[in-house]
């Protein structure tokens, strides 16, 4: 079997290409299996995971939230309260809606929070957003293992941060935190070896 | 004087009446069966039978006879008096008597404070008791006011909600018989479509820019653009009854033609130019026209390809005689023909003026010219573009990739991105992580590996009729629409997403602010017309109250936000069709992760994506090949971002592909899709950028069988 992955890959993968991101995989995957459970409808819009310390272990969790626009072809969406949260495994198992996060609270149930994309985000042509969300999956990759282990990687934790920041949804900054708050302090160095 | 009156006392005292001495010894018997020693009053047999009286708690025996106030009967209720002449009237002597008599004036003593407190607290209490009278009074008023007030704000709301909802109607349907509207019905028709942009806005505050846009574009009383226009402005009126608009790539043979006819000659119902535009067509346009049309006749009629990158493709398969030829709608100039096997020759590459070209404003006086201009539009109707948005329709889509046209487009929102290139189609563009890059053969670009001769099946243009604009994230029930119409059931875009919502097809998540409450979501009663929010068990939540204080179960905000925020999951889209249809639905999509899993033996994620795109997805696209070969339109679900190509989150949309392209064997070159949302009819795209999208979700599609 190993042998047929590693010949499926060979295959597959041209020179200058690339092949996407487990991670990014095993999101796409979850949306796709919770569909039924976490009420996410095609249109729907899936966060970018985060990784939070699980009872077994490590596990990532995105929010599934609506956005919309003007029209629905429209760039400039505005963001909705999430109404979901996924968690999962690295490869996409162990998935479930249940999942107790306790976001912000507000005014009101329903309203809309904000931007979806930066101004600088929407500006970008879309080889250029795709780089960066490879360059996210790679980063969160790389500072989900010392913070399941519960190390200290200033450097993974910097990267992670600039690219995070570029990256994500300005409206969801708040609601990141709450989905994910051990690794936010990981990540702000509150967490010592 | 003394004597006398001694004796006065004395004869008073003794015809006193005083008990018998058997009367005490007998006594009598009260009606719980207590025995009491005379005299026996009503009293003492309530005291000694435990009746209070509703005097207050205690045992009336214990607080010394528990009378009522006006009984007198305890000392410390201010019954002393009483109490003393009660005992008087019991003594047997006359000295007794006398003198318990005489103790009478010192019970008043002790009683007459009691008393004047006693009528001070009753007088209290029955002022407020008056005054919470008076208060329940007042309350129930506000309450009825704020009723009152709430049924009228209520109504309001439903009344905007329903302004808002219900398309003002189609305005341009008179087109069809060519008789044009009088310039009076225009004015009504345009404030009706305002009326209603205002409401959309109170409804959905998003909406202010479009309202804005309307109010800034408003078009000519006759002109193509009106159809735009009402098309972007009164979203959601059926397009059954209505022409397609003249700068629609598939619906016009002969744009200019017909945009001649509405901008300088109208036309009268029932006459030829009315049913037959090419009549009223020059020598030259006519020529283009019929070319067209033989090109509709030969199978290969199909859609001008909207995005750059595709129109480079289409027009790199047209050179190589691989791919059918149109004449660009909106702006047919000559070099946008590209000469070749099957196509056009070269007197159909006549400068045919596009709907925009400034020659068009010819022969019109100065201030027409002007007034046109200055709405935006040229006095054919055509939008001048770059007065807030570009134009939600065909022409917007083409003018933007036709060079050459008088008037500069609006660019789209970001650049796209790719063209058929040398990369595995299926791959993504950009760099990933080093770690994930692997070296690998190259695979041809799809033009090099297509025969020589197009074919085309399916029929691009065939659902042209029941095609619209989704207005919200109803692009699966939008590519359902299209099937039904064709099947006969005309319904509209706001018809089926109620009629779906009321059975369950649509899914509305809504936030119930509990840390476990993902699973709320909105509902929708269709003999109400209210909706509600239910919990994960589907029990209804608790009635919430608005900021006005109105309860949200009652008004229509959760329907406002759920025709916002409801659309379909992946597996209703099947259902939902096989219900309205009535036949078997095929509703295919990936393996769980778990059956990709045992497939490919392994966790990995990239093996579980290379097994799906190597294995998978031929048989999906053999799926669709097969599906559209038997007459049946394909709904796919694809992934935004790359359908678009610009900056998306992760997000997919549903289109029904209509067509496609295959080569010699078969095998599928490009796919014609028509996007609800984009409103674009008979968009191709290469079977690369196709495929990248679809695999961005798990190549579902849903077809009749």
């Amino acid at each position: 079997m190993r042998n047929l992955i590693a010949s499926l890959l060979l295959s597959a993968a041209p020179a200058s290409g690339a092949l996407p991101s487990r991670l990014s995989l095993a999101a796409d995957s979850v949306r796709l299996s919770l569909a039924r459970e976490c009420l996410i409808t095609l249109e729907a819009f899936q966060s970018l995971p985060l990784p939070v310390r699980g009872e077994k272990g490590l596990r990532y969790r995105m929010m599934i939230y609506d956005a919309f626009g003007e029209n629905p072809e429209d760039h400039d969406k505005k963001v909705y309260v999430p109404h979901s949260v996924a968690q999962f495994d690295a490869t996409g198992g162990e998935a479930t809606c249940k999942v107790s996060v306790v976001f912000p609270k507000r005014r009101q149930r329903g309203g809309v929070l904000g931007d979806q994309m930066s101004p600088a985000t929407l500006r970008m042509s879309r080889e250029a957003f795709v780089e960066r969300e490879a360059r996210f999956y790679a980063a969160v990759e790389a500072a989900a293992g010392p913070f399941a282990a519960g190390k200290k990687d200033a450097k993974a934790a910097a990267e992670f941060l600039a690219v995070f920041k570029a990256h994500s949804e300005p409206a969801l900054a708040e609601y990141y935190r709450a989905m994910a708050p051990d690794f936010f302090e990981w990540l702000e160095g509150g967490e010592k070896k | 004087m003394a004597l006398r009156f001694a004796a006065f006392l004395l004869a008073v005292v003794v015809s006193w009446p005083v008990p018998s001495f058997a009367q005490v010894e007998v006594g009598c018997t009260c009606y719980c069966g207590a025995q009491l020693n005379p005299p026996c009053s009503a009293s003492a047999c309530k005291s000694a039978c435990g009746y209070s009286g509703g005097s207050g708690g205690g045992s009336s025996r214990e607080s010394g006879g528990g009378h009522s106030p006006g009984e007198g009967g305890g000392l410390a209720l201010g019954g002393v008096t009483k109490g003393i002449l009660g005992v008087a009237m019991t003594c047997t002597t006359l000295l007794c008597r006398a003198g318990f008599l005489a103790g009478a004036p010192f019970g008043l003593m002790y009683d007459v404070p009691v008393w004047l407190v006693r009528g001070v607290g009753y007088g209290l209490k029955g002022m407020a008791q008056g005054t919470a009278a008076v208060g329940r009074g007042v309350s129930k008023g506000f309450k009825n006011m704020r009723d009152a007030r709430a049924a009228s704000s209520r109504k309001r709301a439903e009344k905007l909600n329903l302004l808002a909802y219900t398309p003002v109607g189609d305005c341009a349907a008179t087109r069809v018989s060519g008789v044009y509207h009088a310039p009076n019905d225009w004015e009504d028709c345009k404030k009706r479509i305002l009326a209603r942009q205002k409401a959309m806005t109170r409804a959905n505050p998003f909406n202010k820019t479009n309202e804005r846009w309307c109010r800034k574009n408003l078009p000519l009383t006759s002109g193509p653009s009106r159809y735009q226009w009402e098309e972007r402005c009164d979203p959601g009126i059926s397009h059954v009854m209505v022409e397609p608009p003249f700068s629609d790539p598939l619906g016009s043979q002969s744009p200019t033609t017909k945009a001649q006819a509405y901008a300088g000659n109208p036309v009268k119902a029932g006459s030829r130019a009315a049913a037959d535009p090419i009549a009223t067509a020059t020598p030259a346009q006519a020529a283009l026209a019929a070319q067209y049309a033989d090109l509709v006749r030969s199978g290969l009629a199909s859609a001008t390809p909207s995005q750059a990158d595709s129109a480079t493709q289409h027009a790199d398969l047209v050179r190589r005689g691989l791919a059918p030829a149109f004449p660009p709608a909106t702006d047919p100039a000559p070099a946008a023909i590209s000469p070749g096997p099957g196509a056009l020759p070269a007197q159909a590459a006549l400068p045919v003026p596009a709907l925009r070209d400034p020659s068009e404003l010819a022969g019109l006086g100065p201030g027409e010219d002007k007034a046109a201009g200055q709405a935006g539009f040229d006095t054919s109707g055509a939008m001048l573009g770059k007065r807030g948005a570009a134009p939600e329709s065909p022409a917007g889509e083409s003018e933007r990739s036709a060079p050459g046209t008088s008037a500069p487009a609006e660019p789209a929102a970001a650049p796209r991105t790719s063209v058929a290139s040398a990369a595995d189609p299926l791959l993504p563009s950009a760099a990933a992580p080093p770690s994930a890059a692997l070296p690998g053969p190259e695979e041809p670009p799809p033009s090099a590996v297509i025969g020589s001769k197009p074919q085309v099946i399916g029929d691009p243009q065939r659902f042209r009729d029941h095609f619209s604009k989704q207005t919200g994230n109803t692009c699966a029930l939008m590519s359902i629409k299209q099937i039904l119409g064709d099947l006969g059931q005309t319904v509209g875009e706001e018809d089926l997403f109620w009629d779906a919502f009321a059975k369950g097809f649509i899914a509305a998540g809504y936030n119930c602010d509990g840390p476990l409450d993902a699973s709320c979501r909105a509902t929708y009663d269709a003999k109400t017309g209210l909706c509600g929010v239910a919990n994960k068990d589907g029990k209804r939540m608790s009635v919430d109250f608005d900021a006005e204080g109105d309860d949200v179960m009652t008004n229509r905000k959760i329907c406002d936000e759920a025709r916002r925020k409801g659309g379909m999951l992946a597996v209703t889209v099947g259902d939902y069709l096989g219900m309205r249809t009535g036949r078997q639905v095929q509703n295919t999509y990936n393996p769980s992760t778990a059956e990709l899993r045992a497939a490919t033996k392994t966790d990995d994620k990239l093996a579980h994506y290379l097994y799906i795109m190597r294995e998978l997805l031929p048989k999906a696209r053999a799926e669709v090949v097969e599906s559209l070969k038997k007459g049946n339109p394909v709904i796919v679900a694809m992934h935004v971002g790359s359908l678009r190509g610009r900056p998306e989150r992760r997000g997919l949309h549903a289109v029904l592909v209509t067509a496609v392209a295959v080569d010699d064997d078969g095998a599928p070159v490009g796919y014609y899709i028509n996007d609800s949302a984009t409103y674009e009819q008979g968009r191709f795209l290469n079977k690369a950028d196709f495929e990248k999208a679809w695999l961005g979700d798990d190549l579902q599609r849903v077809y009749l069988k």
